[in-house]
């Protein structure tokens, strides 16, 4: 069985960094960490994740919200909002 | 003449003679024929009487008749050209004796038609006066008298007259005759309705304006005038401030009272003033008014009265003092969270510290106390944002102070020789981007501390931080001249967590890192400034 695959968007780098480490200790596999909304809905056309860790403030125009709401419009994937 | 006397056989004649010392005289005589039996004319017999007197008397007579005409053409020059309407009527009978041609352009009918009527007709005159003057002039005129009155001309236009007539009194003491002067008003009366407009529509907007306004004179002890307003505004009558202008003061708190008297002084020197000042009610209770004030110049350039509005702001100023409040407890708010995130960090900090304790083994305490440095330069940030007047804006050249003098105290206790050499320009950041250049300064600094001197080499480390305003990039260089990378060491892929910490925080900047390592270590890092949407 292929491991899950997922996107972690977060603007805090060393944050993503630690969330990426983790998720990947648990056997899953993570297909990039992005720190804006424009670069998550590039990432999720390029190679589909299985679920997106979103957090709610990122960097640019868009907040992870309204990330979530793109990306859900596109593909059909979950999208796990934690707080910024 | 000698043939008319002797056909007639008798004459009366007056001609001029001669007397004997040559001088001319008048003569009036009766003259007879006489005849002989045949009626043969032979002779004639006269009876002559001196004249003189009474013929000088007619030439003078002839004279003053022509004089008497000379003047009548004088006043009739007068009259026809005149651009009133002189006219006379005759009672008994009454008739039309005069009316001069002027009637003729102001009425627009023609004198003409007048004289052959006999009588001024009352269908001329505007229907709302006719009655009115109708009336007046069918009383017995017995003194000067006078009248304004509107008639409608042919085409229908409107002209305002006025008329004056004097009566005339004959020998007997009886008016006989009424002389009068018509004149053409209408401009005066357009003048006097423009007048009456303005000054209704400037009423209209002083008294219905809830702003009071006044005019004054330059001294104050004159009040000219004050919009009704004034009573809701103080709360007091116009009369009691009409009759002493200068009583306003004692209503106006001591406290602003200052205010008044230099804007007082401002406007007296030409300048407009806008006051704002409490004034007392007559039942104590306390208003806030705005004051604007004007001067006013005569023709002469001198300020003579002073004209103002007065506002009653208290309400403003009720909902401002509650804006001023809440933006201080917004204020208040916000710094209590930077405090308590930089107590907060403070607590996990010495929550490493405890667990330190525990721990025996040296390289693991240096994890342990590089962590807690880490913590410490985020700290910093949130305790210089607290004790700042700006909330949400880093001020670099203290932080990076502070955090170069932090670090010195926790790496460099062994190593008194290194000099700092830090030049950053007043450069302030917003909180997303400061905390990564904190972070990498903090890493930075650490590793020149930790590994660019021996312990015996006196060392530099040199922290540069300036902004290009052309490009608008921040350019931060941070160097040592210690001994670079130990041989072997391939800085592209190193996996040391400090390197790491760098190249990330780099990517969160958007910015570039350059490593030089000629002489010593050398990071150039530039960078925007981060642009996060306003989350208020």
């Amino acid at each position: 069985m292929n491991p899950i695959k997922i996107l972690v968007v977060e603007d805090e780098v060393i944050v993503a960094e630690d969330i990426a480490g983790r998720l990947k200790k648990l056997g899953y596999t993570v297909t990039a960490t992005v720190v804006s909304g424009e670069e998550a809905l590039e990432k999720v056309a390029e190679e589909r994740p299985d679920l997106v860790l979103m957090d709610i403030v990122l960097k640019g125009d868009m907040d992870g919200i309204t990330t979530a709401e793109k990306i859900r419009a596109k593909v059909d994937v979950p999208t796990d909002a934690d707080g910024g | 003449m000698f043939r008319q006397f002797f056909d007639a056989g008798r004459i009366h004649i007056e001609n001029d003679n001669r007397k004997f010392d040559g001088t001319t005289i008048w003569v009036e005589g009766d003259y007879i024929c006489i005849y002989d039996s045949l009626d043969r004319i032979v002779g004639y017999f006269g009876v002559q009487r001196e004249i003189s007197d009474a013929v000088a008397a007619a030439t003078q007579g002839k004279q003053a008749e022509a004089a008497l005409k000379e003047s009548e053409e004088r006043f009739r020059q007068l009259a026809e050209n005149i651009e009133s309407v002189f006219w006379m009527v005759g009672l008994q009978p009454q008739e039309i004796i005069y009316i001069s041609p002027g009637y003729e352009k102001i009425w627009g009918r023609s004198c003409a038609e007048l004289y052959a009527c006999g009588h001024f007709l009352a269908d001329f005159i505007h229907p709302e006066d006719r009655s009115r003057v109708v009336a007046k002039f069918s009383k017995r005129i017995v003194v000067e008298d006078e009248t304004e009155y509107r008639i409608v001309r042919p085409d229908g236009e409107i002209r305002w007259i006025r008329d004056r007539a004097f009566p005339i009194i004959n020998q007997a003491g009886e008016v006989y005759r009424i002389v009068g002067i018509a004149e053409d008003i209408s401009d005066r009366k357009q003048a006097e309705k423009a007048f009456r407009e303005s000054e209704g529509r400037f009423r209209q907007l002083a008294e219905n304006i809830q702003d009071s306004f006044w005019l004054v004179s330059a001294d104050l002890t004159d009040l000219l005038y004050v919009s009704p307003a004034y009573e809701q505004i103080w709360g007091r009558s116009r009369e009691e401030l009409y009759a002493e202008p200068i009583k306003w003061m004692k209503w106006v708190n001591p406290e602003d009272k200052h205010l008044l008297h230099e804007a007082m002084g401002r406007v007296l020197q030409g300048e407009s003033s806008s006051t704002e000042y409490r004034i007392f009610l007559p039942d104590g209770t306390i208003r806030w008014v705005c004051d604007r004030a004007f001067p006013i110049y005569d023709e002469s350039g001198n300020i003579y009265r002073i004209a103002g509005i007065c506002e009653d702001i208290s309400d403003r100023k009720l909902t401002s003092a509650r804006i001023e409040a809440a933006l201080r407890e917004k204020e208040v708010l916000l710094k209590e969270i930077h405090h308590r995130v930089k107590n907060n960090m403070q607590v996990v900090s010495s929550l490493l510290q405890l667990q330190a304790q525990y721990i025996e083994d040296e390289p693991t305490l240096a994890l342990f106390e590089e962590s807690q440095i880490r913590i410490h330069s985020m700290a910093l940030i949130h305790e210089q944002l607290y004790q700042s007047d700006s909330l949400d804006r880093i001020d670099l050249p203290p932080y990076v102070e502070n955090l170069v003098a932090n670090l010195y105290q926790s790496f460099g206790s062994g190593n008194t020789s290194v000099q700092f050499n830090v030049n950053v320009d007043s450069i302030s950041l917003n909180i997303e981007t400061a905390i990564p250049c904190g972070l990498i300064i903090n890493e930075l600094v650490s590793n020149s501390l930790k590994y660019a001197f021996t312990e015996s080499l006196a060392g530099e480390i040199n922290i540069n931080f300036y902004h290009d305003t052309t490009s608008q990039q921040f350019h931060l260089s941070i160097q040592d001249n210690g001994r670079g990378f130990p041989p072997g060491f391939n800085v592209e892929n190193t996996e040391t967590l400090g390197l790491r910490l760098v190249r990330m925080l780099t990517n969160q900047l958007d910015g570039t890192l350059m490593i030089d390592s000629e002489c010593g270590t050398c990071y150039d890092i530039s960078f925007a400034e981060l642009t996060y949407r306003r989350r208020i």
